[in-house]
């Protein structure tokens, strides 16, 4: 449980808040690449952090992420128009360039200089592994970009997909971490999902339904190992890795894509989930990408035009009580996301964990906690920025890997936890 | 008409849940597994008074380390501490949970005697190894091999300060 004050700042991250604050200290996953395919292409909205903003690629290619409301009269600049350098309110016509700067007020004689006393906040936004990403604190203390492997992999052996879930972004990031509860919500998938299904790897997981768990921190995060029994005495450990504040990865499965997600802030009721497969060392083949745009692993299908989740709150996630029945899924929702997601968003806008009962076997959202608390009290105390800013913290791997019983596995498996080039993943 | 979910997951529809304390104390025991453990859940105990702890005699209890070596000292301790099976006993019946807490690179004789005295009684042990230094990775593999047989959940933490986290959070 945490009380309320814990519960509040951990979960609110508008700006001026803690949490909010420590947020703004990193790099942030905002849009697909895709969304701003080329110079002068429609501007996108996007909230993020609470606030509202609009991304645009302008006439050359410069990015821009700006207050999404004219300076006049607060007009959406959603409805601009992207066009020589800048984007042009169709109410007045005043215009802005990626910076935010005002460039022209056509009311206004050019000469009294009166746009240039007009500026609109922006934030860089930065192109890598396929992700624009913002920045959205302060310029002085911007760290460098992120380096975790999905980035740095050629583009053809990667997949990245974005969805909106309806709930605050630590359920979401909770469920991340919380290895617990595979063994009974996704059961099903590891049987029958393409992207997951044939690995000798399911096989000690659907023989040893009571995983023993270790916790071990780690400078930018955490490690939580989950232990199954193999043969010969030995274990079979599946090794997910948490950075600060919202990026976690899943343990591998055999020959298949490694995968993981970014959790981000919308506002306190609304997160992006961002999920990615990627392969260190081949490109994901047609049938691998089909299915993740079906939906497929931990992917969605959408509502057309939209990164809502086809299966939805509005449909009550298409949640079907024969295939629960029959065992073909657990609870009746279908797919890995959606499975996640539905449970979460159960729990309403802001879970209220003053009421929860947390078991030992929950110690890995515990001890991720107390970490985002403390350095959130630590950044607004004494100005301490916080871990997971650093290539040294963000190139880590998962792994699932068969150890002697008596090896730590975070020594053991130190290689398979780093990012190696040009090396196969660790995976059973 | 808006799905049942829909309508079920507002924050207004949260104002409706049935406000009742839906679980009862837990019982939790510390116990630690060498000095530097034990001088930890002491600085805890003093602080917060509710909590409980057992704190085994200490390895340099009986024969001189200096004298007899570490084999000596294992073999006092684990008498001085078989003098004292009764009150641990006393202590692990009536607990819900009991939390094994060591220091990385201990070799921490006492886990497997009252590993088994929880397995016997059916009761669950999270065990919590306090890393404050970095000790090497085989060091901590000594600690790690020891608890892992009684352990469903095991905790490599930074600082003493998880001991309390934990509590907290597990309603303790």
């Amino acid at each position: 449980m945490l009380r309320k004050e814990q519960n509040d700042l951990v979960t609110q991250t508008g700006p001026g808040t803690p949490m909010g604050n420590l947020f703004r200290c990193y790099w942030l996953p905002a849009l697909l690449a895709e969304e701003l395919p080329g110079n002068d292409c429609p501007p996108v909205r996007i909230k993020l952090l609470s606030e509202r903003l609009v991304a645009f690629r302008d006439s050359e290619g410069r990015l821009g992420l700006i207050d999404e409301f004219c300076a006049h009269r607060g007009v959406s600049l959603w409805f601009g128009r992207n066009e020589e350098s800048g984007l042009r309110c169709p109410y007045h016509g005043w215009k802005y360039d990626v910076t935010g700067q005002c460039v022209d007020v056509p009311s206004e004689p050019a000469e009294n200089g009166f746009c240039r006393k007009i500026k609109l906040k922006s934030y860089p936004l930065v192109e890598s592994g396929g992700i624009l990403w913002a920045y959205m604190g302060d310029l002085a203390k911007q760290p460098p970009l992120p380096e975790f492997e999905v980035l740095l992999v050629p583009p053809e052996q990667r997949f990245v997909s974005k969805r909106t879930q309806e709930c605050n972004w630590l359920q979401a990031l909770e469920g991340g971490i919380d290895s617990s509860h595979v063994s009974f919500l996704h059961s099903g998938g590891l049987k029958n999902d393409p992207l997951f299904k044939g690995t000798k790897g399911n096989e000690y997981n659907l023989k040893d339904l009571k995983p023993v768990f270790e916790v071990v921190e780690s400078a930018g995060g955490l490690y939580i190992g989950a232990r199954r029994n193999a043969e010969n005495g030995h274990y079979y450990w599946r090794i997910t890795p948490w950075v600060m504040p919202n990026f976690t990865m899943i343990a591998p499965r055999g020959g298949h894509s490694v995968h993981g997600h970014w959790w981000v802030p919308i506002d306190d009721e609304n997160c992006w989930a961002w999920s990615f497969d990627y392969h260190p060392i081949r490109k994901l083949r047609p049938d691998e990408i089909a299915a993740m745009k079906d939906g497929k692993g931990i992917h969605v299908r959408y509502v057309p035009g939209t990164f809502r989740p086809e299966a939805n709150k509005d449909n009550d996630y298409l949640i079907d009580r024969a295939a629960q029945k029959a065992g073909l899924t657990y609870s009746g929702v279908d797919g890995i996301a959606m499975q996640d997601a539905s449970l979460q968003e159960s729990m309403g806008p802001i879970v209220d964990r003053t009421k929860e009962n947390l078991v030992s076997t929950d110690n890995g959202i515990i001890m991720a906690r107390m970490r985002l608390i403390r350095a959130a009290k630590a950044l607004a105390e004494k100005g301490t920025l916080p871990p997971g800013l650093t290539a040294e913290h963000q190139r880590v791997r998962s792994a699932a890997i068969v150890l002697p019983p008596d090896q730590a596995y975070a020594e053991a498996a130190k290689a398979a936890l780093t990012v190696q080039p040009g090396v196969a993943p660790a995976s059973v | 008409m808006p799905s049942q979910s829909a309508r079920a997951t507002t924050a207004k529809e949260a104002a409706f849940r049935v406000a009742y304390p839906n679980s009862s104390p837990r019982a939790v025991k510390l116990i630690a597994l060498d000095d530097a453990s034990a001088s930890a859940i002491g600085r805890l105990v003093r602080a917060n008074p509710r909590r409980t702890a057992f704190l085994p005699p200490s390895p340099s209890a009986g024969t001189s380390p200096d004298t007899a070596g570490t084999v000596g000292s294992i073999k006092a301790q684990l008498n001085e501490f078989l003098g004292r099976t009764k009150s641990l006993v006393a202590e692990i019946d009536p607990a819900d949970l009991i939390v094994l807490v060591a220091t990385a690179g201990e070799e921490v004789p006492l886990a497997p005697v009252i590993g088994e005295a929880c397995k016997a009684r059916g009761v669950p042990v999270t065990a919590l190894i306090l890393d404050q230094d970095g000790v090497p990775d085989s060091s901590l593999a000594t600690t790690l091999a020891r608890l892992r047989p009684y352990a469903s959940m095991l905790v490599v933490a930074r600082g003493e300060d998880y001991i309390e986290e934990m509590l907290a959070a597990l309603r303790v």
